[in-house]
């Protein structure tokens, strides 16, 4: 794409919203960012735009890329907290000794099942975590990895162990049917 | 209850954690519905008016500032924070980013100086009101504060205090507003900081993501230096071919109008690199240029780099005497200067010269000759001690190419790296 210049591009806000208006709303369409949260991640856009706009060089490229990053962060927030959901719920499931038995034994079952599916190394880290529950920094001091990127890896490893809880509920459907 | 998390786990198993599927597995967890760009009725025209009412009055806010840096300008640093910490009429974002523009340009004349404007854009940042400007917007301004004095304590050696306001700086951009150009800006002085530390691979993983954000908006001529910045590290990291490869990448998209000092830059580190990579006649092709360039835009020092590189280029083309004359030339003026590890450098570049004529005992001279320089000049302990160790192997006349060329490795990373022992290879 070329580089316009600021000068080329110097025109009214509302000239350069109406002419980007259709890739604005394919941005949002790709990203499938419900309506009213693409809205705000618009106006969050401009205002960030109107104080900086000293030190972008082409408005339009910028706005555009902001908003597909905002975009991505957007989900990226939503994954985290889908990722924190879950970290609770293991937490939960694993520890409290008053939920209902039948549950907890069957949810323990399915984990240990998928557990020894993965690899050893992944293993020690959610057992550390989620059975014999050390926080984060506690779970990396013990196994030897950096604080900053333990919580990287614990999502990695929680993934490893959806997709295999997830072949585990597969398999055994297609074998009931 | 265990229906739910078995839930929340099948969820989890449709990839949610992979960033690949993020743009397309998210959406579909949370919102089943597909959406096209029909479905987005935003009113462009009224957010628009909004938005231009509000930058009339951002406008006058950037007149005010020029008027209140002029002020800042005449005070002392000291007196420079207890204004901006007690004074509302400072707390604005266009006089913070006045400021810190300011650190930024004098980091690298005047480091000292770069940090104590840098300590009073942050002290500005951190005065900003998020009910005037809104909670990310001032994080971003924090963030950015945190960067530039990184960046210009970097310059000041001072590796372990810009580390940490790198990770400050981290966090809040974490909570900004997610600005690509913000990012980016910080990925690349953070590579920088990761050069200076020696680690490369780190460094390299920085100008990459600062490269993606950059291009992500346009910025092809940020992304441009980025490469060009990615490439020294490479060079540094004995990457040699890679790093000619990603130079003249760079120099493809460098728009020399808009940053002329970078083509100069560029040009000098290829012609090195190639002399460096043993391809001679490309490097002397390549000299002209970058001879007409320094004449247009260098200052005084960076003649002195180019008169060190036409030695490089004479010694490489058997032109022996030329280039002593050159080293020689070089090496008084960086010692008169104050530039110790440059001028430790074109001495190990006179030792090479000397031993590929078998003049052992100018070696030794030169061995001798150079340890009271340094000890005198501003070069750590164990950079003074790898100096020594030449000179003794000089006495003993057991220098070689491989320990003149692991010698000047060590010399070109150890700069602002007290910590850094040399430790030569047997071989």
């Amino acid at each position: 794409m070329a580089i316009v210049s600021r000068q080329d591009v110097d025109r009214s806000l509302e000239d350069m919203l109406v002419q980007m208006r259709p890739r604005i709303r394919a941005t949002f369409a790709r990203f499938r960012v419900p309506e009213q949260d693409a809205e705000d991640l618009l106006q969050q856009s401009l205002l960030t735009y109107l104080h900086k706009e000293q030190s972008i060089n082409d408005p339009e490229l910028w706005l555009l890329g902001t908003l597909r990053y905002s975009c991505l962060v957007y989900w990226r927030t939503k994954r985290r907290s889908v990722y924190q959901a879950v970290d609770r719920a293991l937490l939960e499931g694993l520890a409290q000794p008053q939920a209902p038995r039948q549950d907890n034994d069957d949810l323990k079952r399915d984990l240990d099942c998928a557990l020894s599916a993965l690899p050893s190394r992944c293993r020690s880290v959610l057992e550390q975590r989620y059975t014999y529950g050390c926080e984060p920094a506690e779970t990396a001091k013990q196994l030897g990895y950096k604080s900053s990127s333990i919580y990287k890896v614990i999502e990695r490893c929680l993934a490893a162990l959806s997709r295999q809880i997830r072949s585990h509920e597969t398999g055994k459907g297609t074998s009931h049917g | 209850m265990a229906e739910e998390k078995k839930t929340a786990l099948e969820r989890l198993a449709a990839e949610v954690f992979s960033s690949e599927e993020i743009e397309h597995a998210i959406p579909l967890l949370f919102d089943e519905r597909s959406t096209t760009p029909d479905d987005y009725n935003v009113d462009y025209v009224s957010i628009a008016d909004s938005f231009e009412r509000q930058a009339a009055k951002m406008a006058a806010q950037r007149a005010e500032a020029s008027g209140l840096i002029a002020q800042l300008e005449e005070q002392t640093h000291a007196r420079r924070q207890l204004l901006v910490r007690n004074s509302r009429r400072y707390r604005s974002w266009p006089l913070c980013e006045l400021v810190l523009e300011k650190a930024f340009d004098l980091g690298p004349r005047d480091p000292s100086v770069g940090v104590e404007w840098a300590e009073t854009g942050l002290a500005i940042a951190e005065q900003l009101r998020p009910e005037e400007y809104g909670d990310r917007i001032v994080k971003d301004f924090q963030g950015r504060a945190w960067t530039v004095l990184g960046g210009v304590l970097r310059i000041c050696s001072k590796l372990k205090e810009s580390e940490r306001a790198f990770a400050k700086a981290a966090k809040s951009l974490e909570e900004g507003t997610g600005d690509p150009l913000e990012n980016g800006h910080h990925s690349r002085m953070l590579g920088a900081l990761r050069l200076d530390q020696g680690r490369y691979d780190e460094a390299c993983q920085n100008y990459d993501h600062a490269i993606r954000l950059y291009r992500l908006i346009g910025e092809t001529h940020l992304a441009a230096r980025a490469t060009i910045d990615k490439a020294i590290t490479l060079g540094e990291s004995g990457e040699t071919a890679r790093a000619i490869e990603l130079t003249r990448q760079g120099l493809e998209h460098i728009d020399g109008t808009r940053e002329p000092r970078m083509v100069l830059v560029a040009k000098h580190n290829l012609v090195l690199l190639l002399e460096e990579n043993g391809e001679l006649q490309e490097a002397v092709a390549g000299i002209e240029e970058v001879r007409r360039l320094h004449q247009q835009l260098g200052n005084a020092i960076d003649m002195l780099r180019l008169r060190w590189l036409e030695g490089k280029l004479n010694a490489g083309l058997g032109l022996h005497n030329r280039a002593e004359r050159e080293f020689q030339e070089v090496q008084e003026a960086f010692v008169e200067k104050n530039i110790p590890y440059d001028a430790a450098l074109v001495s190990l570049d006179i030792a090479t010269l000397y031993l590929e004529q078998g003049r052992t005992a100018e070696i030794k001279r030169l061995a001798t000759e150079m340890l009271p320089i340094f000890q005198i000049l501003d070069i750590h302990r164990e950079a003074l001690a790898a100096l020594a160790l030449f000179q003794k192997a000089a006495q003993m006349e057991q220098v070689s190419i491989s320990l003149v060329q692991q010698l000047a490795r060590y010399l070109e990373t150890a700069e602002g790296r007290p910590g850094v022992k040399f430790e030569p290879s047997k071989s």
